[in-house]
C-alpha cells in the first residue's frame, strides 16, 4: 500500500517536533470502499436507501517520542498523505504512558493466514454493483411471495486493504471483504447475515424464511403463558447479554482498577463463574467471520484464547499496554462479531428440541433497553414487547413480557441448556430457573 | 463571502459534472477535528485527536431515482468520479422502481424556503476552505486555553473539588474533555450554497466506587457550543455540584430496597424528561418514520389533542447549546418547531424527502453524523414546556430529594390515591416509534409519599401517548442542557434538551416503574 510505505518511510526518518523526535511507531492504515443499498417499504432505493458508494482512507497511529511520551491518533486521508502537516498536532497530544514505560512495539513476525477475502464480494463492489442490487431485489421479492406485505432491508458490501507496520519490524498486509444484510418483514420479523463472504443460497433462504415466519408468528397477540416455565433466548439475545455483561467485566484494566464485577483475586484464584461445562472464548481465526483478521492494530497475532475455561476465570482481555502491567500476553482483538463464543462441552439442543423442552414459556430474540442496565451487576430487568409465546412446545403468537434475571445466574444454573441454531455461529440459551417472566 | 480553496474547486467540479450528466445534486462537505482528553485520578490517561474531512453527493435523476457517493478526497477528479458513480447507481435502480415524483419539485420547494435567504453571511457562517480558520487552530481555541497540558491540569484541578465525595472502596474519578471543531458546507444544484459551524465542547465527571460489595457509579456533565469555556473555576464548581447530587443518588440507591413494580405519579428530573421528550415523542414526529403511532395512514395526526392544554414540546437549536445546527444537511434553515403546542400535535420534524408525504411542512430537520451518511430528520434540542410552571425554591443544579419533596408538597402534587415517586439520574433509554413504547433507566428512585425514602434504580416504561397525556405540571425554570447521543439508523448525532427542573406525570396503568438491577 503506497500510503503505508510513504508513512513508514517518513516516520523512519525520526522527524523532530517540539524539541523531540519520533523514536518509535506503529500504525494501521486501511483503505475501504463500501457499497450500500436498501429497500424501504418494499421499494428498492429512494432518498434514504438509494444505492451509494463510499471510499475512505483511515489510520490509527501510535508514536513513541524521544522524551518517553506517547501519542495515539486517528488520521484521515489528508494527514496520512501529508504526515508532516499533522506532526505538530500529533505531538500536542503526547502523554506519559499509563504505566510509565512505553509499551513494546511488535517486532518481525508472520501473522497466521486467515480467510478474510471473498473475491465475489470485491467484484460486486468494484465491477458489478448490479449484482448486489439484484440480490437485494430478489430477496425483497421472495419475502413478498412468502407473505410479507412490507419489506425493508439494508445491504452493505465492503472491500478493504489493511496494512499494519511498526518501527520494530512488524509488517502485515491483507485484503478483506464484508457483507452484511438485515431484512425486516412487515416491521415485525427480522433476520440478518454478517460475514466476510457472499451469502450462499441457503443463507439467503434462511434470511427470508426467518424474517417472514417470525412476522407471521408475531401478528397474533396472545396472553403470556402461565405458568411460564422459562425463556428461550435466541442467539442474538445471548450475544447481546454476553456483550453487555461478560466482556466488559473481563477487561483486564477494569478488573485491575476495581471497576469490574470480578476482582483481581477472582482471576488469580481462577474463580468459578460459569457452569463447569461452559467456556467463553475469543477467536479471531474463524474463516470469513467479521471478528477475523491476521492481527490487531497493535500487531497482536490472530488466535483463539479462552477467557473462561471449564467455567473458571482464565485470563482477561488485555491490550499491549495493559499486558505489561498485568504480566500477561495481550489478547487477540476481534474486529467484529463474534466478539466472544460461548461453548458447551455437553450436547446442545436443536431449536426445535429447545421449544419442546420449554413447553410453556417465551422466546426472546431482542432485548430493547439492555444498554440501560448496569454492567457491573450482570443482572437485568427489561420489557420485551415482541416476545413469542410458547404453548405446548409451539409458538402461538406475540406477547409483551417483563424479564428479570442475571446472565451469570443463567449460565450457572444446572438446568440451563445451550441451543444450536443451524447456520448461526453463536448459541441460544434455554433458561428455566432464576428468570422472572411477567406480563408487561 | 465566497468559499475558497479546495472546497470551492470540489463544489464547482461536482456541479459541473452533475449538469453534464443530467443530474440534480446536493453536496455535503464536512471537516471535523475532535480532541478528547481523559484525566483519571489526577493524571492524564488519554489524549487523542481524530480528524475527518470529505464530501458526500446525493444525486437525483429525472425519473426520481436517487444515488449517493462519498469520498474523503477533495481533488476535483475524485469528486467528479463520485458524482459519476452516484449517477450510475441511481440509474441502476430505475428499472426496479416505480417512477417517483420528480425530486426537482422538492428542491425547488426547498429553494423557495431557504436558499435565497441562506447566504453564508446572512447566517454568519464562514467559508469552509483553505483560507478559513484551520480546524487545528479552532480545536486549540476550544480545547486548549493554553496548552494541552494546561487543559489536563485544569481537569485535574476540577477533580480536586470532588475529594469529599464518598462512594466507598475502589474509588475512581475520570474526567473527560471532548472538543469538536466541525464545519459543514452544503451546495445544491438550485444555487443554494451555505456553510455552518457545529463546533461543541463537553466535560464529564464519572465517579465509581463500591459500597458493601455493590458497584456505585455517578456521572455529571457540562456542555455547550464552541464559545463555551468549561474549564474555568465557575464551571468546575458547577460540575462538582452536579456530581455531588448524582453521587448522593447513587449512594442512596446502592443500599436501598428496589421499587415495587407498579404505576405511580412520577416526578422526573430534567435529564429524564429530556429522555422522554427525545425517545418517546420527538422520534415519533420525524416525518421519515412512516409507521409512527403519531401518524394515521402515513400522515401525522396534526390537530389532535394529545396532552393537557398547558403542555408544549419544542425542538430547535438554542444559543450556546451543545447541539447547535442552524442549517439542515439539505441546506435549509433549521426551524424551531412546536411539535406539541398547548397539547395539540401541530408539526413534525420534516425534511425534503418525507415531509410532504407525512402531511407536514419542511422544517429543515435533516441532520447527518458524517459526510458518509444519508441524512434523515433528527432532533436538536428538544424540551417539554409547561405553561404556568410552578416555582421552585431551590437551586436546580444541586436539587436534593428533600428539595423535591418540599416542592411537590408545597404545590399539593403528592398523589393521595397512589404513591408518588421521584426518579433521578438518566441511564439512557430506547423507544419504538411504530409501536409507541419506550423504556428508560433511572439511577435512583425516592418514594415521596413516604418522606422521600430512597429506593434502588428503576426502569420506567410505557406508551408514549399515555406519557404525553399524563404530563401534569412543571416545577422550576427550564433546564435544557441534558445531552446525549442519538443512534437512529446506526448514525450517531449529538442531542440535547430537557424540561423544567422537575416534570410531574400522573399515574397511568400504561406507565410502569420496575426495579432495575
Amino acid at each position: 500500500m503506497i500510503v503505508a510505505d510513504a508513512l513508514a518511510a517518513y516516520l523512519d526518518q525520526r522527524p523532530p517536533c517540539d524539541g523531540q523526535r519520533v523514536a518509535g511507531w506503529r500504525f494501521e492504515v486501511a483503505e475501504r470502499t463500501a457499497l450500500r443499498i436498501g429497500i424501504r417499504d418494499s421499494q428498492l432505493g429512494g432518498p434514504y436507501e438509494g444505492p451509494g458508494i463510499a471510499r475512505w482512507l483511515a489510520g490509527l497511529l501510535e508514536l513513541h517520542w524521544s522524551d518517553g511520551r506517547l501519542t495515539r491518533a486517528q488520521a484521515d486521508r489528508q494527514a496520512l498523505a501529508d504526515p508532516p502537516s499533522a506532526l505538530a498536532e500529533w505531538r500536542s497530544a503526547a502523554l506519559v504512558p499509563r504505566h510509565g514505560a512505553l509499551p513494546p512495539l511488535p517486532g518481525p513476525s508472520v501473522p497466521p493466514a486467515v480467510q478474510t477475502f471473498d473475491p465475489s464480494v470485491s467484484q460486486a463492489v468494484y465491477d458489478e454493483p448490479a449484482r448486489a442490487l439484484g440480490l437485494l431485489a430478489q430477496l425483497g421479492e421472495d419475502a413478498g411471495r412468502s407473505g410479507a406485505a412490507r419489506v425493508d432491508a439494508v445491504l452493505r458490501v465492503t472491500v478493504g486493504r489493511h496494512a499494519v507496520r511498526s518501527s520494530a519490524g512488524f509488517v502485515a498486509g491483507w485484503d478483506e471483504t464484508a457483507f452484511s444484510l438485515q431484512l425486516w418483514a412487515d416491521e415485525l420479523g427480522s433476520a440478518s447475515y454478517e460475514r466476510r463472504s457472499w451469502p450462499s443460497p441457503a443463507d439467503r433462504d434462511r434470511l427470508c424464511v426467518e424474517a417472514t415466519e417470525q412476522a407471521h408468528r408475531l401478528r397474533v397477540e396472545v396472553p403470556v403463558p402461565t405458568p411460564a416455565g422459562g425463556v428461550l433466548f435466541a442467539p442474538a439475545a445471548v450475544d447481546a447479554l454476553i456483550g453487555r455483561f461478560l466482556l466488559p467485566n473481563l477487561n483486564g484494566r477494569t478488573i485491575r482498577e476495581g471497576r469490574s464485577l470480578f476482582a483481581q483475586t477472582d482471576l488469580d484464584q481462577r474463580q468459578r463463574v460459569l457452569r463447569d461445562d461452559l467456556s467463553l472464548l475469543v477467536d479471531t481465526t474463524l474463516p470469513f467471520e467479521m471478528a477475523t483478521a491476521p492481527c490487531s492494530p497493535e500487531g497482536v497475532r490472530a488466535g483463539r484464547v479462552a477467557l473462561i475455561a471449564d467455567g473458571r476465570l482464565c485470563r482477561p482481555l488485555v491490550d499491549v499496554e495493559e499486558s505489561q502491567a498485568l504480566g500477561l500476553p495481550p489478547t487477540p482483538r476481534p474486529r467484529g462479531r463474534p466478539f466472544a463464543l460461548l461453548e458447551c462441552a455437553a450436547p446442545a439442543l436443536t431449536w426445535d428440541q429447545a421449544l419442546q423442552a420449554l413447553g410453556h414459556g417465551v422466546v426472546v430474540r431482542a432485548l430493547p433497553g439492555l444498554h440501560t442496565q448496569a454492567v457491573r451487576r450482570a443482572s437485568y430487568a427489561l420489557v420485551t414487547p415482541d416476545a413469542e409465546a410458547v404453548v405446548g412446545g409451539a409458538v402461538v403468537g406475540r406477547c409483551a413480557v417483563r424479564l428479570a434475571g442475571s446472565l451469570i445466574d443463567h449460565v450457572s444454573q444446572a438446568s440451563s441448556r445451550v441451543v444450536r441454531v443451524s447456520g448461526v455461529l453463536g448459541p441460544g440459551l434455554l433458561v428455566f430457573d432464576g428468570v422472572g417472566v411477567t406480563p408487561a | 463571502m465566497k468559499p475558497e480553496g479546495a472546497s470551492a474547486a470540489a463544489a464547482d467540479a461536482a456541479l459541473a459534472e452533475a449538469r453534464a450528466s443530467g443530474l440534480r445534486l446536493i453536496l455535503r462537505m464536512q471537516e471535523m477535528t475532535e480532541r478528547r482528553t481523559v484525566v483519571a485520578d489526577g493524571r492524564v490517561d488519554r489524549e487523542r485527536i481524530s480528524r475527518t474531512a470529505g464530501l458526500g453527493v446525493h444525486v437525483f435523476t429525472e425519473d426520481g431515482a436517487v444515488g449517493f457517493a462519498s469520498v474523503d478526497d477533495l481533488r476535483p477528479e475524485a469528486v467528479v468520479a463520485a458524482v459519476q458513480q452516484a449517477g450510475l447507481l441511481a440509474r441502476a435502480t430505475s428499472p426496479r422502481r416505480a417512477p417517483q415524483r420528480d425530486p426537482l419539485h422538492s428542491l425547488a420547494g426547498a429553494s423557495a424556503l431557504g436558499a435565497s435567504a441562506l447566504g453564508a453571511s446572512a447566517l454568519g457562517a464562514s467559508a469552509l476552505g483553505a483560507s478559513a480558520l484551520s480546524a487545528r487552530r479552532r480545536c486549540e481555541r476550544i480545547a486548549q486555553p493554553a496548552q494541552p497540558s494546561d487543559a489536563a491540569r485544569r481537569l485535574a484541578d476540577a477533580q480536586q473539588l470532588l475529594a469529599a465525595l464518598n462512594v466507598g472502596a475502589d474509588r475512581t474519578v475520570r474526567t473527560s474533555l471532548q472538543a469538536i471543531d466541525e464545519r459543514w458546507r452544503i451546495v445544491r444544484s438550485d444555487g443554494c450554497d451555505v456553510c455552518f459551524d457545529t463546533s461543541r465542547v463537553a466535560v464529564r465527571h464519572e465517579l465509581g466506587g463500591r459500597i458493601d460489595g455493590r458497584a456505585v457509579r455517578a456521572g455529571a456533565h457540562l456542555a455547550g457550543d464552541a464559545s463555551t469555556d468549561l474549564l474555568d473555576e465557575q464551571s468546575a464548581g458547577r460540575l462538582a455540584v452536579r456530581l455531588r447530587r448524582a453521587a448522593n443518588d447513587a449512594v442512596a440507591a446502592a443500599s436501598a430496597p428496589p421499587p415495587r413494580e407498579g404505576s405511580y405519579r412520577l416526578v422526573l428530573n430534567h435529564a429524564l424528561a429530556k429522555g422522554l421528550a427525545h425517545e418517546a415523542i420527538g422520534h415519533l414526529c420525524e416525518t421519515d418514520v412512516d409507521g409512527s403511532v403519531l401518524m394515521r395512514g402515513g400522515r401525522l395526526r396534526l390537530g389532535e389533542q394529545l396532552a393537557r392544554g398547558t403542555v408544549s414540546i419544542v425542538d430547535g437549536p438554542l444559543p450556546g447549546d451543545f447541539v447547535q445546527q442552524p442549517v439542515s444537511a439539505n441546506g435549509i434553515e433549521r426551524q424551531t418547531v412546536r411539535l406539541i403546542d398547548r397539547g395539540v400535535l401541530t408539526a413534525g420534524l420534516g425534511d425534503l424527502f418525507s415531509a410532504e408525504q407525512a402531511g407536514a411542512p419542511v422544517t429543515g430537520a435533516c441532520r447527518a453524523s458524517s459526510y458518509r451518511d444519508r441524512p434523515t430528520p433528527r432532533m436538536t434540542n428538544i424540551r417539554i414546556e409547561v405553561a404556568g410552571a410552578l416555582p421552585l425554591d431551590a437551586d436546580p443544579e444541586g436539587l436534593t430529594p428533600d428539595d423535591v419533596l418540599r416542592a411537590v408538597r408545597q404545590h399539593g402534587l403528592i398523589d393521595r390515591s397512589s404513591p408518588t415517586l421521584y426518579l433521578a439520574g438518566y441511564r439512557g433509554g430506547q423507544a419504538h416509534p411504530r409501536r409507541g413504547d419506550f423504556v428508560f433507566g433511572a439511577d435512583a428512585a425516592y418514594d415521596l409519599s413516604d418522606g422521600g425514602r430512597p429506593l434502588g434504580p428503576a426502569s420506567f416504561s410505557g406508551l408514549a401517548e399515555r406519557a404525553l397525556a399524563a404530563i401534569r405540571a412543571g416545577i422550576g425554570p427550564l433546564c435544557t442542557d441534558a445531552i446525549g447521543s442519538c443512534g437512529k439508523d446506526g448514525s450517531a448525532v449529538s442531542s440535547s434538551g430537557g424540561s423544567h427542573a422537575l416534570l410531574v406525570l400522573d399515574a397511568d396503568p400504561d406507565l410502569v416503574v420496575t426495579a432495575a438491577p
